[in-house]
């Protein structure tokens, strides 16, 4: 069926922006899946014109808020819980490096995360961004801005910086 | 004499780094990074952090080992248990899983399929960048490949076969660095050769295939190499002959 197979298409992703929104693999296994489960049931409902990965990130972006916020009303789950961060295995070229990347990408403000992700890794327009997280491209802009400076600065690569996006 | 800056500011580095700017606006950037080293380096590092984001992102989807894979319980809360079955499929077939015929694959080749479809599915998707270097680079894609796999490496040539070069990337394996070259036709299919040192030097082709991609695969005496693509068999073999014929063996005696 053409819908099983476009969706398979995306599991790849669907993982990457799981990962980039819960900071844990083991909910991101969860978040896709709850994502994978609502999108087929919400199939018929898309809107023509929306690119199949930006409707699958902004569901699943809604999921994760639903799902934080009953989590918080519980009071079981908090940050400090999370217990799988996103590691790459040893047995990969230049693994130090890039896990120490990942620990600052993760800790990165989410807003500034999320941007920086769509628009680095899975090569999302400013625009296509900014439809996904809801919010202007600038403002996408300026997310990406300030999580590279931050970054940067991190990896001791910090040059001045020109006058600032408001 | 001097130079005028045209007013770069925050956002234009930004954007250049993201390849968002107009052709115009870009090589005014452009000049400006000539002329401002300090501004230079800040876009290199920039450009060097989403390359390792990438592949940082790529190592936690494509290493996932099998015996990760979400264990098949019953929700409950699901309307509809028939979405949760086949979502759980699409996790196996998409995510981590992969079915080799059962007659094929020893070692070390196991390994090289499952790294082909990983790195396939990875990159097939990305519109903005499918390739790390591009074809219009192909001279200095070579010269890179060559340098990092330690082999005399030539980009083969498919148009033959009515596919053009997207471009190529090196990739971290569990051993050695591999590559990968991308190829596309004029559908837009795309198609993927992976190669990598480490090989059971057996010319022979073999078939693998998941859910959603089809390989074959084939080593000389030092290099493993996978083809994968979403096309009919007989069409995808036919690609695997022009490119083995287009590579040395570079253990071969000369």
């Amino acid at each position: 069926m053409p819908t099983h197979h476009a969706l398979a298409q995306e599991a790849d992703a669907m993982k990457r922006y799981a990962i980039t929104l819960t900071r844990d693999v083991h909910i991101a296994d969860d978040l896709v899946q709850d994502c994978m489960e609502r999108a087929l049931r919400k199939w018929t409902l898309r809107r023509e014109g929306v690119p199949l990965r930006a409707w699958l990130f902004t569901m699943m972006r809604n999921l994760h808020v639903d799902g934080w916020r009953r989590a918080k009303r519980r009071q079981t789950e908090s940050l400090e819980t999370l217990t799988s961060p996103p590691a790459i295995p040893p047995t990969q070229e230049n693994h130090v490096e890039l896990n120490r990347l990942l620990v600052r990408v993760m800790s990165l403000p989410d807003d500034q995360r999320a941007a920086l992700i769509l628009v680095s890794v899975e090569g999302f327009t400013y625009r296509e961004a900014g439809q996904t997280l809801g919010v202007p491209e600038g403002t996408i802009l300026s997310r990406v801005s300030r999580a590279r400076a931050a970054l940067r600065e991190a990896t001791g690569d910090a040059a001045p910086k020109l006058r600032s996006v408001t | 004499m001097t130079s005028a800056p045209k007013d770069i500011r925050e956002e234009d580095l930004v954007a250049y780094v993201d390849d968002a700017l107009t052709p115009d606006r870009r090589s005014e950037v452009e000049a400006y990074l000539n002329e401002t080293p300090d501004a230079a380096r800040r876009v290199e590092a920039d450009m060097a952090i989403a390359r390792d984001l990438r592949r940082a992102f790529a190592g936690l989807i494509a290493h996932q080992p099998l015996a990760a894979l979400p264990a098949a319980e019953p929700r409950n809360h699901m309307p509809l248990a028939w979405a949760a079955s086949v979502a759980m499929a699409l996790m196996v077939g998409g995510a981590a899983g992969w079915f080799l015929r059962p007659d094929a694959a020893p070692q070390p080749t196991w390994g090289l399929v499952a790294e082909a479809f990983a790195a396939h599915r990875t990159f097939v998707v990305e519109v903005a960048h499918p390739v790390e270097v591009r074809a219009e680079n192909k001279g200095h894609l070579a010269t890179w490949l060559t340098n990092r796999l330690g082999r005399p490496f030539t980009v083969p040539d498919l148009r033959v076969a009515g596919l053009l070069l997207v471009g190529g990337r090196l990739l971290p394996s569990p051993t050695e660095p591999a590559a990968q070259l991308m190829y596309e036709d004029g559908n837009g299919q795309r198609l993927t050769l992976y190669l990598r040192r480490g090989s059971d030097n057996d010319p022979s082709f073999r078939f693998a295939e998941t859910a959603t991609e089809q390989a074959f695969y084939w080593s000389d005496t030092e290099f493993a190499y996978a083809l994968t693509g979403a096309l009919p068999r007989a069409r995808l073999l036919e690609i695997a002959h022009l490119l083995q014929v287009q590579f040395e063996d570079p253990g071969a005696p000369t």
